[in-house]
Formats: structure tokens, C-alpha cells, sequence
């Protein structure tokens, strides 16, 4: 049995993306299953295209805002959605939506970006999280 | 399809949306009786997987499941 | 083998063969001892007590950040497992008396939420109502989901352990009475104890 790296994705600012999918890439580069469960804002951030228009970071460092998006694009990093795609590319990436967020924001699977792999409840996030050598809230 | 099940608790979690279908479903367990059949009736999405996963995890049976109009009912068994 | 062979024949013959067969048997011998090591290992794992057990750290005291740790913890303890909440700084203000229902949903110090509007309202007085009125009548209020006060009794009646964290309790000058009657006051040190035998301790 591979080893399993578990998140929650509460967030939907871009700098939480980021960290997650960075850590998503890491994982799978080191031959781990990656489990992501999307809720709350981090539904929104995975909304159809939603990633191509949000820009928003941590209100905490919201001043920052701006220049990191500036250097990011100067340096050429990666966005987070592009580490996501890659990480799939190398490794086992399951990406799940929780069912009672989409049903708060009057959403269905058609509605998210076509990652997100299926919709679940909490129950089957903790089965695979209870598998996992990591686990992580972000 | 119609069941030929003899259901001798039935939960309606109609309506309910996550984590209460399994909170409900785990409440009345002690109330059920080794070999009794439960049925439970959900229109949240993710009981879909998680009731199933709810069952393998408490070693429980699933014995089937139903889909109609958007109303999604499990058979289960008290097997533990 | 109908054919007559020389002794000699035989003999590379039988060398040959033996050489075979102790490769075929090395080769059946690997895959069966791990084939046994990994089905032990599973075995293993499924008993193992680490599996059973649930650690959340719950430090943030607002509406949309309350119910990670309640929905997490009520979802595992449904599972027939075992879960511990550790409520620690502002964590606190969800099991204070009468305060499940009253929290709020703030735009400044909570990192998780994205601002819906330009940044500099979140500052204005009188937005953080306005917020939590938004959340709780768009995202709450029509629907089933449960309240924080009914997850918080859905965690008592399921025997999740809320823990307050003491120290805390001491720096924002919480009193025992203030908060609910099912909460146990324990230090880090308690919590760890139980989070090192978890396979999964989150912080929310």
C-alpha cells in the first residue's frame, strides 16, 4: 500500500492554493497518493474558471497582494492550479467536493473545474485520512 | 427495482445534508438488533460514498442500494 | 525424455534443470513471502489502535470556522472512532455558554475567507454583523445544515471529548462556569498524549 497524504482545502485565497499545491506536487513527486477534500472557499476556488480570475490572498497580507503576483509572474512560477495538473500527471491525485457545500452554494459537479473527480461526504474523507501518514487542514 | 428486503427500521435523512445522515444512521445502530435491516432514505450527494464507507468502517453490511428521483436508499445490516 | 542420453548428457542435463528449477523456486519463494508481508501488513494496520483515532486542534473562533472541527469530529466519532477537540485561542468562544449561535463570520484575521468585496470594508464598524448575517442567511439559513450548538450536541452524545485548552482559559481570562458543562480543562501536554497515538490530528 502506498503511503497517503490527506488535506482538507478550506481556503480559497491564492496563497493557501498555492501551499497546498505545492505540497500535492511534493507528495506525488515522492511516489505518495494524495487525498484532497474541497470545502467552503476552497469550492469556490475550484468553480469552472474561477482559477483564471482569483486573485485573492489571505486578507491578513492582503498589502502583499499585489507584488506577489507581480513576482510571481516575473519569476515564471507555476500558478497553483498548474502545480495541481502536474502533480496529476506524476501521481495518484484524488480531488473530491464536499456534497454540503455545493448544495449551500446551489452547485453541481458540471459546475467545478473538471479535477475535481466526485462528490463525497466527510465520512469518506476520514476513512482515507485515518490511512494517511499526513494529514493536513489548510 | 424493488426490494425483496425485509426492512425492520426505516431512517428518512431526506433533506439532510452532511455529516447527519451517518450521525442519525450511528445514533439509532444501538437500537437495532445483530441481523436486523435498516434502510435509509438520502438526497444528500456525498451519502452516496459515505454510507457505504460508513458501513465498511463499522463492519457492517450493505446489502443494496436504490436510486429514484434523486432519492438514494441503502440496505444495511447490523452484522457488528 | 524418450530420446538415450550419455551419462555425461544427463548429468549438464540435470544441472541445467536444477539450475532452472532453483531459479523458479527463488522467484515463487519472493513473491510469496511478499505477498504474506503485505497481506500481514494490512492485517496489521487494520487492527492498528492509531486508525481509531481522531486529534483537532480548534483555534479560531469564527462562524465558518467552527464547523471543520465539529463536522470532522462528529463524522469520525460516527465511524466508531475516537476524537478529541482541543479548543485553544480563540477556539474557545465556540464551546463558551450561549455563544455557539452568536458567532461570527470575520473578514479580518480570518485567512481562510475570501473578501467579497474591496478589503478596506472589512475594517469598517458594523461589517463583521453584516458578514455573519450574509453567511448565516445565504450559506446557513435556508438549509439543513446543522447549527454549531446542534453539532455541539451531536459531539456530547457521541462521546467526542472537548478539551479547553488551560492556558489559554488563563491569558483571555475564560472562567470554568463560562464554558459548557461537557468540557474538560487539560493542558497541551494531555492533548499531545492523545494525538500521539493518532494517525490524524488536524489543525483548523
Amino acid at each position: 500500500m502506498k503511503e497517503r497524504m490527506s488535506i482538507v482545502l478550506f481556503s480559497g485565497t491564492v496563497d493557501k492554493l498555492l501551499a497546498a499545491s505545492i505540497l500535492a506536487t511534493g507528495a506525488a513527486a515522492m511516489d505518495m497518493d494524495v487525498e484532497i477534500f474541497l470545502t467552503t472557499w476552497g469550492i469556490e476556488a475550484f468553480r469552472k474558471d474561477a482559477y483564471k480570475t482569483n486573485t485573492r490572498i489571505s486578507s491578513d497580507f492582503a498589502d502583499y497582494g499585489s507584488t506577489m503576483r507581480e513576482l510571481m509572474t516575473a519569476k515564471k512560477a507555476p500558478t497553483w492550479m498548474e502545480n495541481i495538473l502536474g502533480a496529476r500527471e506524476i501521481g495518484n491525485v484524488h480531488i473530491a467536493a464536499c456534497s454540503m457545500t455545493l448544495d449551500l452554494f446551489g452547485l453541481t459537479l458540471n459546475d467545478l473545474e473538471p479535477i475535481v473527480d466526485e462528490i463525497t461526504g466527510v465520512a469518506s474523507f476520514m476513512e482515507r485520512a485515518r490511512e494517511s501518514k499526513v494529514s493536513l487542514f489548510i | 427495482m424493488t426490494t425483496q428486503l425485509h426492512v425492520d427500521h426505516f431512517i428518512d435523512a431526506k433533506g439532510m445534508m452532511c455529516p447527519m445522515p451517518i450521525i442519525t444512521l450511528k445514533k439509532m445502530w444501538k437500537d437495532v438488533a445483530p441481523g436486523q435491516i435498516v434502510a435509509i432514505a438520502a438526497t444528500d450527494q456525498g451519502a452516496r460514498r459515505d454510507i457505504p464507507t460508513w458501513a465498511e468502517a463499522t463492519g457492517n453490511r450493505l446489502l443494496e442500494t436504490n436510486e429514484e428521483q434523486g432519492v438514494l436508499t441503502f440496505y444495511l445490516q447490523k452484522t457488528a | 525424455m524418450t530420446a538415450p542420453t550419455t551419462s555425461r548428457e544427463h548429468m549438464t542435463l540435470s544441472l541445467d534443470m536444477e539450475q532452472l528449477i532453483r531459479e523458479r523456486v527463488d522467484e515463487l519463494a519472493a513473491e510469496r513471502v511478499t505477498k504474506i508481508v503485505d497481506d500481514k501488513i494490512a492485517e496489521a494496520m487494520k487492527k492498528d489502535p492509531a486508525k481509531q483515532k481522531v486529534a483537532i486542534i480548534a483555534s479560531k473562533g469564527t462562524l465558518d470556522m467552527a464547523y471543520p472541527p465539529l463536522i470532522l469530529a462528529t463524522a469520525a466519532a460516527a465511524m466508531d472512532m475516537e476524537v478529541e477537540i482541543f479548543f485553544t485561542f480563540y477556539g474557545l468562544d465556540i464551546i463558551k455558554k450561549g455563544q455557539a449561535d452568536r458567532l461570527k463570520v470575520a473578514p479580518i484575521a480570518n485567512p481562510a475567507m475570501p473578501v467579497p468585496m474591496p478589503n478596506i470594508i472589512g475594517m469598517l464598524p458594523g461589517m463583521t454583523p453584516l458578514a455573519s448575517w450574509m453567511m448565516k442567511s445565504l450559506y446557513f439559513g435556508k438549509h439543513n445544515v446543522a447549527t454549531v450548538g446542534e453539532l455541539l450536541d451531536q459531539c456530547k452524545d457521541l462521546g467526542v471529548k472537548l478539551i479547553a485548552c488551560q492556558m489559554t482559559m488563563d491569558v483571555l481570562g475564560y472562567k470554568r462556569e463560562e464554558l459548557l458543562d461537557e468540557v474538560e480543562v487539560a493542558g497541551a501536554a494531555t492533548f499531545l498524549a492523545f494525538a500521539s497515538q493518532a494517525h490524524t490530528t488536524l489543525f483548523v
